[in-house]
């Protein structure tokens, strides 16, 4: 399993920016988040990514400082924080829900956080300007913040995080209010916003597609354990248990018992690695999978009826039946005038052995 | 009745539905008042009324009794301030600190006001006398060796009951306006590095404005007109305006003073609260930048 990957960020030093070690929060006998070392890189866009309930946010308010870790240590830049409150760190939130100051105008809530640090007047109206324009709020300075659209307030609870120059930049589902438009217009700003000012970023989210989308470096969390970590593509590809594969992207799971070097299914017996006698599960994503002729002589292949088509704009959805039962689905591109499958005909499918990641049933 | 029938009556109906309402403020607020206007400017001749238009009552409420109701003034203002600063941290504790029990707080807040006003005065008088809990339990604990006397019979006695019997009118808009107060905001501004002190400052306070307004005017106005505390707690160093109108109205007979006296104290009172509420009102203006 890749772990602790580099993504050519880290500082200088090697240190990381921020180090948790065998950090854990209990709540009245529960386990939130079970005792885990996190390092992150300067300059990194790391997303902790998870399904509802699994400590994401918990992890982030103790790097924050609003959760008193139960036990272990919280380094930010070689300082330990472990007992330092959210207004010595430095760090800032953006929040779900936002946050904002429903009292105060757009260029108040940026103000707030300077004003507190008694940044000179002078310099302050620049930052603010400076933030202003990169969340192209300008026009809209001096609104009142409930004037404001939702996809208008995530900029401004950005923005007022941003101002801070914060070492570490921490979102908590920042955009899990928007609809899907403005989340993935949202999505570009903000990788837009990283690569322009650089910085640290920490994103909490439960949308896998959000992390694949952002990250320079995901954190795939379940009950409270790190589940895997590494980039988007290594989670994609390689994932190191079912869960990770079944919660990161679509998959088609065979599950069998290994035997001299093959798994054995109720569709066939491909080509595998794994221990001999082993139950284990077979993942292979849709988009692997071939319809036609098989092109490659090693290629496994299975002769399957077409159940039904989807179309989707640019790709089609398929799902086919193999002849013991198994439901197959695969992710079709079509070109632009391409012919769609017809449902009810049989076909040949057909991958690389290799694509097919075996992971052992019990993980 | 359905809806086209209410909209075909029109606006003669929409009259009609609304007369009750207008002949309870008519009849109940306006009237009154009006009355009082008027008799404010008549004069007294032996135990009769005369209509006239005379300014010889405010005058006399000015001169004979302008100190009383600036010291009135006063003793509410500080009554309705500790009542304000106190609720506000009951309310904000039931709000933010006390969880699950935050609904119980409020509820024997509540209970308090079934307990009754006279019942809470001698209630009082029994534990700030100089046989009270409070003077035996100093004695006894040898910190003093003669009862304190200014703890009954004083200012200082009529605005520890007042306090005690208006803080439920200030906890409850108070907490009211605090349900509508987001935790996040108080952890954002913790986030961008505020203190305790400006937690409450900044976010906070200017967050709660209408309640905070709305719990000063129930303390101050109720404090102001108060008359039965003073009476009996109050000795002659904390006697009220109240208490004099009150005179005024039944032993001296002379209504048209007692009106002077009584829209005196309104106007004076309303020139209070337009004083705080608008500084209340500032509270929202933070550290420009």
């Amino acid at each position: 399993m890749p772990e602790g990957m580099s993504n050519g960020n880290s500082s200088g030093t090697g240190v990381p920016l921020v180090r948790l070690s065998n950090v854990s929060m209990v709540y009245g006998g529960v386990t939130a988040v079970a005792p885990l070392d996190l390092d992150v890189a300067a300059g990194a866009f790391l997303s902790i990514l998870g399904p509802s309930g699994c400590g994401k946010s918990t992890l982030l308010k103790i790097i924050a400082g609003f959760a008193d870790p139960s036990s272990g240590r919280v380094e930010i830049d070689g300082v330990d924080v472990t007992r330092i409150g959210p207004e010595k760190r430095p760090t800032n939130m953006v929040f779900q829900g936002y946050g904002l100051f429903p009292h105060m105008t757009v260029r108040q809530n940026i103000a707030f956080g300077l004003g507190i640090a008694r940044v000179p007047a002078a310099e302050a109206r620049r930052r603010i300007a400076d933030v202003l324009e990169l969340v192209q709020l300008a026009a809209l300075a001096d609104r009142a913040v409930d004037q404001l659209s939702g996809g208008q307030q995530q900029r401004v609870a950005l923005a007022r995080a941003i101002v801070m120059r914060p070492k570490v930049l921490l979102l908590d589902e920042p955009l899990a209010a928007l609809d899907l438009k403005l989340r993935q217009a949202m999505q570009e700003e903000l990788r837009r916003i990283h690569r322009q000012i650089g910085g640290t970023f920490v994103f909490v989210t439960h949308d896998q597609e959000e992390a694949l989308n952002l990250s320079s470096e995901i954190v795939v969390m379940q009950a409270g354990r790190v589940e895997q970590r590494g980039t988007p593509q290594e989670i994609y590809r390689r994932p190191a248990s079912l869960f990770v594969a079944g919660f990161v992207g679509e998959s088609n799971r065979f599950s069998g018992r290994m035997r001299s070097g093959r798994i054995e299914t109720a569709m066939g017996s491909f080509p595998a690695d794994a221990k001999d006698g082993a139950e284990v599960v077979a993942i292979l994503r849709p988009e692997a999978i071939t319809l036609g002729p098989v092109r490659r002589a090693d290629d496994v292949a299975v002769t399957a009826m077409i159940e039904d088509v989807v179309f989707l704009g640019e790709r089609v959805k398929v799902v086919c039946r193999a002849e013991d039962g198994t439901a197959i689905h695969l992710r079709l591109s079509i070109e632009a005038r391409g012919q769609l499958p017809q449902a009810g005909r049989s076909v040949t499918l057909s991958w690389r052995a290799a694509d097919m990641i075996v992971i052992p049933e019990s993980s | 009745m359905n809806i086209r029938a209410i909209s075909q009556g029109g606006d003669l109906r929409r009259l009609f539905l609304l007369l009750p309402a207008v002949a309870i403020f008519a009849g109940l607020f306006l009237m009154p008042l009006a009355f009082f206007v008027v008799i404010s400017f008549w004069q007294k001749k032996s135990f009769a009324m005369l209509p006239a238009f005379v300014f010889d009552n405010y005058l006399r409420v000015v001169e004979n009794y302008g100190d009383v109701l600036l010291f009135t003034l006063a003793l509410a203002l500080v009554t309705a301030m500790i009542c304000l600063i106190w609720g506000f941290f009951f309310a904000y504790a039931v709000r933010f600190r006390a969880g699950r029990f935050g609904d119980a707080l409020i509820v024997i807040t509540l209970l308090t006001l079934f307990g009754g006003y006279l019942v809470k005065i001698y209630a009082w008088k029994s534990i700030l006398g100089s046989e009270g809990i409070v003077n035996t339990g100093l004695i006894w604990l040898g910190l003093i060796d003669a009862p304190i006397t200014f703890l009954i019979y004083s200012p200082v006695a009529v605005v520890i009951a007042l306090a005690n019997f208006l803080l439920p009118f200030v906890i409850l808009p108070v907490y009211a306006s605090l349900r509508n107060v987001r935790e996040v905001t108080i952890e954002a501004a913790r986030d961008l590095g505020a203190g305790p002190w400006t937690v409450i400052r900044a976010i906070v306070l200017p967050q709660i404005r209408p309640g905070l307004i709305a719990g000063f005017v129930f303390a101050f106005l109720m404090a102001a007109g108060d008359y039965v505390t003073p009476m009996f707690l109050g000795g002659t160093s904390g006697s009220m305006f109240g208490q004099f109108i009150a005179i005024e109205f039944s032993t001296r007979f002379n209504w048209p003073v007692g009106a002077a006296m009584s829209l005196s104290l309104l106007l004076s009172s309303l020139a209070v609260v337009g004083v705080v509420s608008w500084l209340i009102g500032r509270l929202r203006h933070v550290r420009g930048v």
